[in-house]
């Protein structure tokens, strides 16, 4: 058996394909309804925060990274109380629970969750870019 | 008790899930009794049409996402580790944590009736029958939110035997090599990774709509019902797949051991299993013939559906093939996946049936789909299932299950099953409603329904039987030893329980039968 | 008027195929000529047979065939008809396109762009874009299908394979399904051929030709994966 660093990958790996099938049907249910906002330019603030994020958990700074990411979360209760709410919540229920790891894990598990990061980033830039143009 | 509350051993957890399968499993058959007296004769009215419907309800919920998929997930898990030459699955805490989370999806599903308002909206629920307006009571919501932790497990059980299979393999077992078994509940993972959030994004649609969140599916609102027919059953028709797959592997491995000869075939069954898994999602719309869709997507995925059948046919003829020619064992494992093979052809004959549109459109439903279901979920997956627990008891509990029990319970649950569902096709043709509680006293109706009642009564007494055999093996069996079949695959390598460990040194892999290469040095399968 | 269009540059390419053909494979065998033949024909009758007058102003589904054929079809024909040859100087070029990530790009790629409707329509419009664009099918077609049947040493391994034909099925389904179900009238060309054939006007003639991308599209990547799979297992008794 492989090291479970390896292990850990692929586990990873298939989870996020399962999450990536998971938001594309949400997304595509909220295009399809035409229900994405446009996002005001406070939001590309706390994008841009999340972006950063990423950068900073491609350097292995985890704290850093969970401080953006608290940032973005702040951002997003902005959407309370709209149908979008559910598309944003529950990314941000995926984000929450990232920070929790990073906070918790030890440093063997950061290049695993660092996969786990870049892709709700990357969903999030999904949603954003969908968002710009409905 | 401490053991077995915190085992992480996939062994354990593998028992654990079979254990409450078969909780869930005399559950659901409950429930289907309660049905079945009821429709034992025109305009009863044992119980109320609510409670009818939370029967119907309750009942496929049980059995689809408390029965079928976790006893194969355990069978998986428990097998695969010793088929590969491992000791342990990859990822052991996620395993026992997926079996919890999907226990306990099933524990809030049933306390639901306790709160007097279990699900009713059909194991499918659609909208907008599902949402608050027609359905104000909590039953839907404890049907979603229970689902959803099950998915939660299944997908979890799902990532554990991919990277299982994946990076654990016994040297010199390369992906060609592994058992049939392994690899179709490879190929059942995957599919479960890319099914499962299917039904998990409906679920969280459907519930934000009930909790007014949301109207993605009340027509009332500006939302579209049919989203919530697409959403689900392109999680639904891999499913079915899902819950048979697995089945497929286990006769695949029974019947060459009965039949003294290796599979026939081995590329084709591996290849068309592929197939299965990628054309499994592109026939959803089979299940919506009858919303109106255009002419031209119901041709299409008319063709479609008509095209699947191809792959698992060539599934059917391997397995004749193999026994071909072969010096054939009937034990109570063989006859049951004898039987598999002549009950899941019918099934998949009447599915074959329901891709034709015009012919859909009479008999959607109606009981000809609910002899179809029953065809290739219980002739097909829980007979290669009874199949299964005969041929790998030994190997779990180092015993050996009655023969003569075996073979009454065999005979009893074949003519019970057939009896109370054969019927049911022609009560289809007929057009009798499915999901209604009572029917009128048309010509016929009343016999045939008291026909199928009768043979449920059969099969009822047949799996008591099964699992009074069961009981008694487990303390007064035979001894079995390592490998009372003379077998050929790595498990009948382990002792009988295996240990704790598994294997105390990992063989060698040079061929498909290991054991048979260790058995046979003269004659080894890699030297053909 | 709906006739065979035998217009003399595509003619003349298909000969100049099957004589280069002959002049290249006479030497190493020509027991794969069926094959690419077959694909010379299909390439022929695709091109110059009615479905090409069709396609031009009648129906946006049969010109979703055309194309079909000429990405899908033609290229897997034509490559499973090569014999195995020495790439000399062609190995560079090779290098630079025939790998995979690329080979994706540009198949996928170019079948995504021209869908475009702004592209779409103006090759409608002008025959040398049209031309343009038929070639770039067969060329890309030709180029995404190598790392899958071109010669041994440089075809994928079968799980990569298998995740390079199960991607590009995902897109061309996605194109198939937004065709499907989408809005109607980004090709508004098809908005008055000259006769409503077969009883489609063009909100079915979209979705059929949007359905005829999606599903044999997802059949012909599906029998990618499965001849992969399969040459994967008979590749093990020789082995």
């Amino acid at each position: 058996m492989g090291g479970i660093a390896r292990r850990a990958q692929i586990g990873m790996a298939m989870f996020l394909i399962a999450e990536a099938v998971f938001f594309f049907l949400l997304i595509l249910a909220f295009v399809y309804f035409r229900a994405i906002p446009a996002i005001a330019p406070a939001g590309m603030l706390f994008t841009a925060a999340l972006l950063a994020s990423s950068f900073s958990m491609w350097r292995g700074w985890r704290w850093v990274t969970i401080g953006l990411g608290v940032v973005f979360l702040i951002g997003q209760a902005g959407f309370f109380g709209t149908t979008f709410f559910i598309l944003a919540g529950v990314h941000g229920l995926h984000i929450l629970a990232g920070l929790v790891a990073l906070a918790v894990l030890p440093a063997s598990a950061l290049k695993v969750m660092a996969l786990y990061w870049y892709f709700f980033t990357a969903i999030w830039l999904a949603i954003f870019l969908v968002a710009s143009q409905t | 008790m401490n053991a077995w509350l915190c085992a992480i051993d996939h062994k354990r957890v593998g028992i654990l899930y079979m254990l409450s399968a078969l909780l869930f499993f005399l559950a659901g058959g409950m429930e289907a009794m309660v049905m079945r007296a009821q429709l034992a004769a025109p305009n009863l009215k044992l119980i109320a049409p609510e409670t009818y419907n939370q029967m119907f309800t309750m009942h496929g919920t049980t059995m689809i996402f408390l029965v079928a998929m976790p006893v194969l997930t355990g069978f998986g898990v428990y097998l695969v580790p010793l088929m590969i030459g491992a000791n342990e699955m990859a990822l052991p805490r996620l395993g026992s944590l997926s079996f919890w989370l999907q226990l306990f999806g099933g524990v809030l599903l049933y306390f639901s009736f306790a709160t007097g308002s279990a699900p009713a909206a059909g194991w499918f629920s659609y909208a907008p029958l599902s949402e608050k307006a027609f359905s104000p009571g909590p039953g839907v919501d404890y049907w979603a939110l229970a689902l959803l932790m099950v998915a939660g497990g299944s997908i979890g059980s799902a990532i554990n035997l991919i990277v299982t299979i994946a990076t654990g393999r016994a040297p010199g077992m390369t992906m060609r090599l592994v058992p049939l078994f392994v690899w179709m509940t490879l190929v059942t993972s995957v599919m479960i990774v890319f099914a499962l959030p299917a039904l998990a994004a409906s679920l969280v649609m459907l519930l934000s709509d009930r909790w007014q969140y949301a109207r993605f599916f009340d027509p009332s609102q500006g939302g579209a019902p049919l989203l919530w027919q697409h959403y689900f059953w392109i999680f639904g028709h891999p499913e079915v797949y899902i819950v048979v797959l697995p089945a497929f592997g286990m006769i695949s491995e029974i019947i060459p051991v009965f039949s003294r000869k290796p599979i026939f075939g081995y590329p084709f069954v591996a290849t068309s299993t592929v197939a299965i898994a990628l054309l499994s999602y592109g026939v959803w719309v089979h299940h919506m013939f009858a919303a109106a869709l255009g002419r031209n997507v119901l041709a299409v995925f008319s063709a479609a559906s008509l095209l699947i059948a191809v792959p698992t046919g060539m599934k059917i003829f391997s397995w004749i093939a193999t026994m071909w020619g072969g010096a054939i064992r009937f034990t109570t494992a063989m006859l049951f996946a004898v039987a598999f093979l002549l009950e899941f052809t019918v099934g998949g004959l009447s599915g074959v049936a329901f891709a034709t549109v015009p012919v859909d459109w009479q008999l959607t439903d109606t009981y000809f789909v609910v002899a179809h279901i029953h065809y290739v979920l219980f002739g097909g997956t829980v007979f290669a299932l009874l199949a299964g627990v005969h041929y790998w008891f030994p190997k779990m509990s180092g015993r050996l299950m009655d023969e003569k029990l075996g073979r009454w319970s065999f005979w009893l649950i074949v003519i019970g099953f057939n009896t109370a569902v054969f019927v049911q096709h022609f009560l289809g043709l007929m057009g009798m409603t499915r999901r209604v509680y009572t029917y009128p006293d048309l010509p016929w109706y009343g016999t045939l329904n008291l026909v199928s009642t009768t043979g449920a009564a059969i099969l009822v007494f047949g799996i008591l039987v099964f699992c009074a055999n069961l009981a008694m093996s487990l303390f007064f069996g035979a001894q079995a030893g390592n490998d009372p079949w003379n077998a050929w695959t790595l498990e009948w390598a382990a002792a009988s329980p295996p240990l704790p460990q598994n294997f105390a040194e990992i063989p060698q892999v040079r061929s498909r039968r290991p054991l048979w290469d260790l058995k046979h040095p003269e004659a080894p399968d890699w030297a053909a | 008027m709906i006739a065979w269009d035998w217009e003399p540059s595509v003619v003349a390419g298909c000969a100049a195929l099957t004589i280069g053909y002959f002049a290249v494979a006479r030497k190493r065998g020509l027991s794969r000529m069926p094959y690419f033949l077959a694909g010379v024909v299909l390439l022929l009758l695709d091109l110059v047979s009615p479905i090409d007058t069709l396609a031009d102003r009648y129906l946006f589904s049969a010109h979703i065939v055309q194309h079909f054929l000429l990405a899908l079809v033609i290229p897997p024909l034509l490559l499973l008809g090569t014999p195995a040859f020495e790439l000399g100087g062609l190995a560079r070029l090779e290098r630079a396109i025939g790998q995979p990530p690329v080979s994706w790009l540009l198949g996928v790629g170019t079948m995504l762009a021209w869908h475009i409707p702004v592209l779409f329509n103006a090759a409608l419009a002008n025959d040398g874009l049209h031309i343009f664009q038929h070639l770039s099918f067969l060329v890309t077609g030709t180029i995404f299908w190598w790392p899958i049947l071109g010669p041994p040493d440089r075809q994928l391994q079968a799980l990569a394979a298998v995740s390079y034909l199960f991607s590009a099925c995902l897109c061309c389904s996605l194109l198939g399904a937004f065709l499907t179900f989408g809005p109607v009238g980004i090709y508004p060309a098809y908005f008055n051929p000259p006769e409503h054939l077969w009883g489609l006007d063009p909100k079915s003639d979209q979705q059929l030709g949007g359905m005829l991308m999606w599903v044999p599209g997802c059949f012909v990547y599906l029998s990618g994966i499965l001849g992969t799979v399969m040459r994967w297992y008979m590749a093990e008794r020789t082995a």
